[in-house]
């Protein structure tokens, strides 16, 4: 069905979803057009989840300005929204004598970056915080702002919000092609066929967001995405680290982190290879070695045991290094979040609050009184204390019903997941919003459950319900004689 | 409404083959037993084993797994000593004076502290997944552990897929090959990293070799290929010495189905909120001959000790904790005051019991040989002497070897007992 909309946001990654939200402060019709089954199906869920303190990027660069100003927005906007956020620091670590001037010079691009509370810490403090350190370790850069968030938490609760404040989101719609008419309307055509007429156009578009960009510009930007492969571990395993550890970058890279997760587990991450088609996020045996052995340089105790799951993601890195933000000189009501690589999870709501200013003033805009910016944490079973989770069961029994044994997942919780403002549709849709599936047996036991359950509330049959996008049908045929979603 | 308190001389958690037998013999000694069972009705695994072999042990008659549990459950529910909760979680164990307290979680009873004087921890055990073997490739849908596949097809009604390569050699799998190949899938082969198939036998010949599926030992899989759902998988040969895949001999079959039975695992986190002691060989808690964990008054039996590859000695397990439990509780129990340490000799795995403490009559030791042996003795010796000794014709590390030491046996031992599993000498065969 075509539509005439005030603005097209394309990609409901993290900045599409910040970006959603903070135009629905004023009086806008806005549509968020995704070509995922889900919020957030590319880099803005396979990242390190860091809030980066802003001592890395290179001082007056637009990495710089926002990094530092969405570092310090988070912590607020994770009481507002609801997302889970820990305020953990982290720690760049020289390895020898050689790496320490690298370090103090991070230390001084800091305090040139206005990065509060950073400084240089010596053998002795260092391994004092970190028992688990390589001893190795002569010196640290700490930065006392840093932290982890829940990188999909994060971008659901903007989204959310979003939706809540009028924001409509399409899923599983590819923008075609786009153009600017004769009226000034930018023409999105997408790929169920239908057209968005929209007066401004937010590109956040992640990993597509240069060819989206060099499609409606003459200057041209050039892409060079870089695949990261990760190792995530079991929960056992998340205390072995307090802080975000960062290697010293070299001439080889810039190392692997190694860091507890908002979630308690503990991830190991990421190398970096070039690739041709940024939507391969597949890992490869060498590269997953690769990861574990320069880990070591870290935790030299990893064995590579206790991990339950590898994964990638890859950065929509531009050939430059910094994010392009901003409207597009030779397109005007073209807005780019381009080349958005890290940080980008942690530049993302102030990269948001811009954005959304520069299309509210080049559309005239009145602020939206209804707008109501306060979203709750969905109410986690395992985090209640008994007389909570004694009172939860009592209003809702569902909360009794335990679906993931690893996490303590109940019913509700599932159930809370699938009748979302936007809805968890998929077994991992599921599983991302509540957790179900993120445990040691992941998924082993919980996903024919949620299955059973997603089946009961879609009001499909047990062969429709899909694991992620389309064609990922958790079981595609039917045998004979079927038992449907319990009723 | 608050926190409900429930109370019961023994707490059996899991109502699966070890829970029900042991909720049978700690009421049958006259304990007042409470069973707790997550889903929604009892049976546990075994209400998805539609496949037969069970029960040849215990009831000399072959059975299918739901079968197989009924004959338990008939009696659990016809026993007034006995209650059930179904789709009741227990969520942490805790000491609650010098008695054992478990809450609990359903939507029937809401949150409950289940007060009781004795528990049987019988939760079974969880598969091996994907990311710890950690296969590399992209997370299309289309890779599965074996018992995730078999409740889609078995309990739900859906087949994974229609093109399928099997990971892993153990029993589950050998089951869902020939179970899928029944339902019209093309099973085009198991790959096992080892060098020994991981299943029993007789599960070698029925599933596999009845249905011409062949049978790669040394090879294993590498690498998963598509987006959306499986296209591909990678598989490579596996040096034995290093079980490392070789490089070189990669290759890509196309399939839209990866089932892994890559191992099972105890599931001991119930067991971790109380602090009992893991065995890492087994993966299980560390017990005396009772089944008595390291935290007094809690006795394991079943796949959460140790995993079996039989039913039926699940459920004798099962007996034998739910006995002692029930005595423990009612105060009957004699307590074991010796500690002498079960020693892993040359070719054994994982073994059980851990020590003795002399609080049983005998003691029933099993373990799994690390290697195969034709024609093998097992021994068990004490200070240098010999307690016992068994011949068998073949020893494999897929199926346990069970020893009993009588009270007889018993009053050899002066010290630490030593159990090994060698070839017999002077190339003698059999017994």
């Amino acid at each position: 069905m075509d539509r005439v909309v005030d603005v097209c946001v394309i990609g409901a990654g993290v900045s599409g979803s910040a970006t959603a939200r903070e135009l629905s402060r004023w009086k806008l019709d806005i549509e968020v057009v995704e070509a995922g089954y889900d919020l957030a199906c590319g880099a803005s869920r396979t990242n390190s989840g860091i809030v980066h303190g802003g001592y890395d990027p290179i001082p007056g660069t637009n990495k710089a300005k926002y990094n530092v100003l969405g570092a310090h927005m988070i912590p607020e906007l994770a009481k507002e929204i609801g997302f889970r956020y820990k305020n953990n620091g982290s720690l760049v670590v020289a390895f020898s004598e050689e790496e320490v001037p690298h370090v103090k010079e991070l230390v001084e691009r800091g305090a040139e970056n206005g990065v509060p509370g950073v400084s240089l810490i010596g053998a002795e403090e260092l391994h004092a915080l970190e028992p688990n350190l390589n001893p190795c370790a002569v010196a640290a850069l700490k930065c006392d702002t840093s932290g982890v968030v829940d990188p999909f938490g994060m971008t659901v609760a903007f989204a959310e919000n979003a939706a809540t404040n009028g924001v409509r989101f399409t899923f599983k719609t590819r923008v075609e092609s786009l153009e600017r008419g004769e009226d000034g309307l930018w023409r999105l055509t997408l790929s169920d066929g239908s057209h968005v007429s929209a007066k401004a156009v937010v590109n956040a578009a992640g990993v597509h967001a240069i060819e989206l960009h060099n499609s409606v510009s003459a200057d041209k930007l050039v892409a060079h995405p870089r695949k990261g492969e990760y190792e995530l571990l079991s929960r056992d395993m998340g205390p072995t680290f307090a802080h975000t550890m960062f290697q010293t970058p070299n001439a080889l890279g810039k190392g692997i982190l190694v860091s507890p997760t908002v979630e308690g587990n503990l991830i190991v991450g990421p190398d970096a290879l070039d690739v041709d088609d940024p939507d391969d996020t597949a890992t490869f045996p060498a590269g997953l070695a690769k990861v574990v052995e320069q880990a070591k340089k870290t935790w030299p105790d990893y064995n590579g045991r206790e991990v339950i799951v590898n994964f990638a993601g890859v950065r929509p890195t531009g050939a430059d290094g910094d994010f392009v933000i901003g409207e597009v000189a030779d397109a005007p009501g073209f807005f780019d979040i381009a080349a958005f690589d890290s940080p980008g999870l942690s530049s993302a709501p102030a990269v948001a609050q811009d954005v959304a200013a520069m299309v509210a003033e080049r559309l005239g805009a009145e602020p939206n009184p209804a707008f109501d910016g306060h979203r709750d944490l969905p109410p986690r079973f395992l985090e209640m204390t008994e007389e909570e989770q004694a009172a939860a069961i009592a209003a809702d029994p569902r909360f009794g019903h335990i679906i993931c044994r690893c996490e303590h997942v109940s019913e509700a919780e599932v159930l809370a997941a699938i009748h979302a403002p936007i809805p968890a549709t998929t077994v991992i849709g599921v599983k991302r919003r509540c957790r179900a599936g993120m445990g040691r047996c992941q998924g082993g036991f919980c996903e024919p459950l949620v299955a059973e359950i997603l089946c009961r509330e879609l009001g499909c049959q047990i062969n429709e319900v899909m694991l992620q996008g389309p064609g990922s049908e958790v079981a595609p045929y039917l045998r004979g004689e079927v038992r449907h979603g319990r009723a | 409404m608050g926190v409900r308190n429930l109370s019961c001389d023994v707490l059996v958690v899991g109502g699966g083959a070890a829970g029900l037998s042991a909720a049978n013999a700690a009421a049958d000694k006259g304990a007042k037993v409470l069973i707790v069972e997550r889903e929604g009705e009892l049976g546990g695994i075994l209400n998805q084993c539609i496949h037969n072999g069970f029960g040849l042990h215990r009831f000399g008659e072959e059975l299918t797994g739901p079968e197989f549990a009924n004959k338990d459950e008939v009696k659990v529910e016809a026993n007034p000593s006995i209650e059930v909760e179904l789709g009741c979680s227990v969520l942490e164990l805790a000491h609650d004076g010098d008695r054992l307290r478990a809450t609990v979680s359903s939507e029937a009873l809401g949150l409950a502290h289940v007060s009781c004087g004795a528990i049987v921890l019988a939760c079974g055990c969880r598969e091996r997944t994907r990311g710890q073997i950690n296969i590399a490739g992209g997370r299309p849908a289309g890779v599965y552990t074996a018992g995730s596949a078999q409740k889609l097809i078995n309990v739900d009604g859906a087949l994974v897929g229609k093109r399928v390569v099997i990971l892993g050699s153990g029993d589950i799998g050998l089951i869902m090959a020939r179970r899928m190949t029944w339902e019209g899938a093309k099973v085009l082969m198991v790959c096992e990293l080892a060098s020994e198939p991981g299943g029993l036998r007789r599960n070698i010949q029925q599933c596999l070799v009845d249905n011409d599926i062949p049978l790669y030992l040394s090879r294993t899989v590498t690498q998963v290929f598509g987006h959306d759902r499986l296209e591909a998988v990678e598989l490579a040969d596996v040096d034995p010495a290093t079980m490392r895949p070789i490089p070189g001999t990669e290759q890509r079959v196309e399939c839209d189905t990866l089932l892994l039975s890559v191992g099972l695992i105890p599931e001991n986190e119930l067991a971790k909120t109380i602090g009992i002691k893991i065995d890492r060989a087994t993966s299980g808690p560390a017990v005396d001959e009772s089944l008595e964990t390291s935290v007094p008054g809690i006795f394991v039996a079943g796949n959460e000790l140790h995993v079996h590859d039989l039913a039926d000695y699940v459920s004798e397990e099962g007996e034998v904790a739910g006995r002692n439990a029930a005595e423990f509780a009612l105060g009957e129990r004699k307590a074991g005051t010796a500690d002498i340490e079960v020693v892993k000799g040359e070719n054994v795995g994982g073994m059980t019991p851990q020590h003795v403490t002399g609080s049983a009559e005998g003691v029933t030791i099993r373990f799994r040989p690390r290697k195969r042996i034709q024609g093998a003795e097992i021994r068990v010796t004490s200070a240098g002497e010999l307690v016992k000794r068994a011949r068998r014709m073949i020893v494999v590390p897929s199926e346990m070897q069970t020893i009993e030491l009588s009270a007889d046996d018993m009053a050899k031992v002066t010290g630490p007992i030593e159990v090994s599993c060698t070839p017999v000498a002077n190339g003698k065969k059999g017994a």
